[in-house]
């Protein structure tokens, strides 16, 4: 295997580890966004 | 349109940007080192946030102390853990880069005894807050004692590791003044990493505290 395969290819397994981890992050995201609103909404009826 | 609107494409953007420094990384010519210095595009920045971390963490805990505000304290301690957190991603990138260049993973080079003394430092930290049962006075003595860290932090990664009688193998060249041995190529990809780890570094703890924000309102809800 050449020397400019071998960085392609540990070049697509950071990319693959990044895409993964950004997708985690990002329905993380999502779901605290939910929960601010659902709170936001119930301190809103209580006042 | 509303910041949380601003904030996802802000988001959007960083997971873009983070996937062209990763291929830049290993497209663009190797450093200095050779192709091992790639480790640059990566330590570096890793580094870097640890020390963002450790300071916005003392920063929080001087807000406790002068507003007095239980979230504060939530804020630095999270800041704290993440600063951990890359403090330990920093020693192992950094040991791996040793093992290479120098040819031992752990040398006790200046650079790694101070580091070292770092991670003690905020474990130090962590010690003290699990010692502490009294909410109240256990910010308040987390947030004394993170004042410290706005000394020690700087001394350790900064001073220490550069007094001529320590000097040691880890290059010291400020990497953000200096030419730090790069080529202009070379250069623009370490810099679009470290804005780029920074982007991730401040999505992670703005996700960190506003759970932890989520939790005062439940907290006051009950008191209520």
């Amino acid at each position: 295997m050449s020397e400019v395969t071998a960085l392609y290819i540990v070049m697509a397994v950071a990319l693959a580890i990044w895409l993964g981890l950004f997708a985690y992050l990002w329905a993380l995201d999502r779901k605290v966004r939910r929960l601010e609103r659902e709170i936001r909404r119930e301190q809103a009826g209580h006042e | 349109m509303n910041w949380t609107r601003w904030s996802m494409i802000g988001k959007v953007v960083l997971g873009v940007w983070m996937a062209g420094v990763l291929v830049a990384a290993f497209l663009v010519e190797k450093p200095d080192l050779g192709q091992v210095g790639r480790i640059y595009f990566f330590h570096i920045p890793v580094a870097w946030v640890t020390v963002l971390s450790f300071l916005l963490s003392s920063l929080y805990g001087i807000r406790y102390l002068v507003k007095r505000q239980r979230l504060d304290d939530h804020r630095a301690a999270n800041a704290a853990t993440l600063g951990i957190v890359f403090c330990l991603l920093a020693t192992v990138t950094g040991a791996i880069f040793a093992r290479v260049t120098w040819g031992a993973f752990w040398n006790w080079d200046p650079r790694e005894t101070t580091i070292f003394f770092l991670l003690l430092f905020y474990a130090a930290y962590f010690a003290l807050r699990a010692a502490v049962a009294d909410e109240e006075r256990r910010a308040t003595l987390a947030a004394a004692y993170n004042i410290l860290g706005l000394v020690v932090v700087p001394l350790l990664v900064f001073v220490a590791p550069r007094m001529a009688e320590l000097a040691g193998l880890h290059p010291n060249e400020l990497l953000i003044g200096g030419q730090g041995g790069m080529s202009p190529p070379v250069r623009r990809v370490f810099l679009a990493a470290l804005a780029g780890f920074t982007g991730v570094f401040v999505w992670v703890l703005d996700l960190a505290n506003r759970t932890a924000r989520l939790g005062e309102a439940l907290a006051d809800d009950e008191e209520a």
